[in-house]
C-alpha cells in the first residue's frame, strides 16, 4: 500500500474481541507463527498462518514496535495484515520475556478456568438429573 | 378532598422514586457509552475473521467444515434465548421473550423436537413458570459479559452440535442499532451461515454461502481496488486478481501459503469465530438491556416529576382550603361568642 510520501508499506491491524491494540503503516514484520518466526516484507505471497504465544515485532522507518500476542491468526494479503488474537500487550524490548511470561499465566488461568466450570456445570446436570 | 398531610408524604415518596429513577437514567448513560464502545471494538475483531474466512473460502475455491455442513435431518433443533437478569428496563425483556416462546412454538408445529437454554433470570423465571423445559441457564451475565462467558457458552454449543445432539442452534437476542432503538432477532448459530444469518420474523431458513461469497466479493472488489497500489484490483467472487504486468493487464489466481495446513487454519478459526460472533451478541443485548433502561428511567423520571407537579397544586388548594375552614370557624366562632356577650 502506498503511504501519502509514496512509499510501499504493509498496513498492519493487531485486533482482539476487546479493543484494536495497534493499527499503522510499517515496513517490516516478524510474526510468531506455529511452526516458527516468520517475515513479512511488502509484496509478499500472501499467508494465512496460526500463531502461537509470542512477540510480534513491526518495524516503521527503522524504529521497532513490540506486541506480545496469545495465540491466533495472522493473514497478509493485498499488503493489508491481520493479526487477529486473544490478547495482545505492547511491550518493550527490555520486558518481553514479561510480557511472554504474563500472557502465558494468563493464557494457562484461562484455560484452567474453562476446565474448572465445565467440571462444575457437569456435576450440576448430574446432580439436576439425580433429583429428577 | 385528601388533608394536605397526606399529599405532602406522597409528595415525599414520590420524590424519593424520582431520585431513584433519575440515578438508574445516570447509572445507565454512562454504561451505554462503554457497551457501545465494547459493541464497536468487538464488531472489527469478527469482521477481521469474516474477511480472513472469506479469503479462504474465494482463492481455495471451496471450504469444508462440519461447522459449515447443513444437517441432512434438522429434527432437534437448540434455541438459545438472550434475557436481563433484572427488570425496570421497559419492554426488553417482554420482547426477547415473545420472540424467543413464538420461535420455540413455530418450531414445535413443524414437528420439531426443541431444546430451550436461558441466558439471564428474568427469562428463567418466565419459562419456568410458563411450564417449557429449561435445559440450561446461565445467569449473572448481562452486567459485564467477557470474551471467556461468551467462549464457554459456544464450546458447550459446539459440541452438542458437532456430537449430533442437536442439528441446528438458533439464538433469540436483541440487536443493538442505537439507546432508544433496538429489535429483538433470531439468529443462526449452527451450522455457520455468515450471509443471511440474521433471520427476522417466524421463518427460518439457512444461510446462502456461495450467495454470500458473490456479493461479499464484488463488494470487497471496490473496496480492495481503492486502497491498494493500484496495479492489484480483486474480484474475489471469481477467487482472482486483476495486475497490471508491463502495460498488459493479467488475471491471476493468488496462492495462499497456510500454516501449519488449510485444514488445521480453518479448523481453528472457524470456532474462533463462533466465539467471536457470540461475544457480540452478548454485547449487544447487554447494550440493548442499558439502552431500554436508561428510555425507561428517562420516562418514569418524567411522570414522577408531573405527578410531582400535580400533587403541589393538589397540596396548595388543600392548604388553602384548610386555612380558610380555619378562618371561617374563629370567625363564626367569635361570632357567637360576640352574641353570647352581647346578651
Amino acid at each position: 500500500m502506498k503511504t501519502k510520501d509514496g512509499k510501499n508499506k504493509i498496513k498492519i491491524v493487531v485486533l482482539t474481541p476487546e479493543e484494536k491494540v495497534y493499527e499503522g503503516f510499517v515496513d517490516f514484520i516478524s510474526v510468531p507463527a506455529l511452526s516458527g518466526s516468520l517475515g513479512i516484507l511488502p509484496k509478499h505471497v500472501p499467508i494465512i498462518t496460526k500463531l502461537k504465544i509470542g512477540i510480534l515485532k513491526v518495524v516503521n522507518d527503522g524504529q521497532q514496535t513490540y506486541i506480545g500476542v496469545c495465540r491466533g491468526h495472522f493473514e497478509y494479503f493485498g499488503m493489508l495484515a491481520r493479526v487477529l488474537t486473544e490478547r495482545a500487550i505492547i511491550t518493550e524490548y527490555d520486558s518481553r520475556h514479561e510480557t511472554l511470561e504474563e500472557l502465558r499465566k494468563k493464557h494457562d488461568i484461562t484455560q484452567e478456568i474453562t476446565e474448572e466450570t465445565r467440571k462444575v456445570l457437569q456435576a450440576i446436570a448430574e446432580l439436576k438429573n439425580l433429583r429428577s | 378532598m385528601e388533608k394536605s398531610e397526606d399529599i405532602r408524604n406522597r409528595i415525599k415518596s414520590i420524590s424519593g422514586t424520582r431520585k431513584i429513577t433519575k440515578a438508574m437514567e445516570m447509572i445507565a448513560s454512562s454504561k451505554i457509552r462503554k457497551a457501545q464502545k465494547r459493541i464497536v471494538e468487538a464488531r472489527d475483531f469478527i469482521d477481521g475473521i469474516e474477511k480472513v474466512i472469506m479469503d479462504i473460502a474465494c482463492f481455495s475455491g471451496s471450504i469444508e467444515n462440519p461447522l459449515l455442513a447443513e444437517p441432512e435431518n434438522d429434527n432437534n433443533v437448540l434455541v438459545l434465548g438472550i434475557t436481563a437478569d433484572r427488570g425496570l428496563c421497559g419492554g426488553y425483556n417482554v420482547n426477547v421473550i415473545r420472540l424467543i416462546e413464538k420461535t420455540v412454538k413455530a418450531f414445535k408445529d413443524t414437528g420439531k423436537d426443541v431444546k430451550l437454554e436461558i441466558i439471564g433470570a428474568r427469562g428463567k423465571n418466565y419459562f419456568r413458570y410458563a411450564g417449557y423445559k429449561i435445559e440450561k441457564v446461565y445467569e449473572n451475565l448481562s452486567d459485564y459479559p467477557k470474551f471467556l462467558d461468551a467462549r464457554e457458552i459456544s464450546k458447550e454449543l459446539m459440541s452438542r452440535f458437532l456430537s449430533g445432539e442437536v442439528n441446528r442452534v438458533i439464538i433469540c437476542y436483541t440487536k443493538f442499532k442505537n439507546p432508544a432503538e433496538m429489535t429483538p432477532v433470531l439468529r443462526q448459530l449452527f451450522p455457520i451461515s455468515i450471509y443471511g444469518s440474521d433471520i427476522y420474523g417466524s421463518s427460518v431458513t439457512g444461510g446462502d454461502f456461495a450467495g454470500f461469497i458473490n456479493r461479499y466479493g464484488k463488494k470487497i472488489a471496490a473496496v480492495a481496488s481503492s486502497q491498494d497500489d493500484g496495479a492489484q484490483d480483486m474480484d474475489r467472487s471469481k477467487g482472482v486478481v486483476q495486475a497490471l504486468i508491463g502495460d498488459r493487464v493479467c488475471s491471476l489466481r493468488p496462492e495462499f501459503i497456510y500454516d501449519p495446513s488449510l485444514h488445521d487454519v480453518l479448523g481453528s478459526m472457524l470456532p474462533e469465530y463462533v466465539y467471536s460472533v457470540v461475544y457480540g451478541i452478548l454485547l449487544e443485548s447487554t447494550a440493548s438491556e442499558t439502552g431500554a433502561r436508561m428510555t425507561a428511567m428517562k420516562t418514569a423520571s418524567e411522570n414522577a416529576e408531573e405527578i410531582i407537579k400535580d400533587l403541589n397544586l393538589m397540596y396548595h388548594r388543600a392548604r388553602q382550603q384548610q386555612i380558610t375552614m380555619e378562618i371561617s370557624e374563629i370567625v363564626s366562632g367569635y361570632d357567637l361568642f360576640a352574641s353570647a356577650g352581647g346578651n
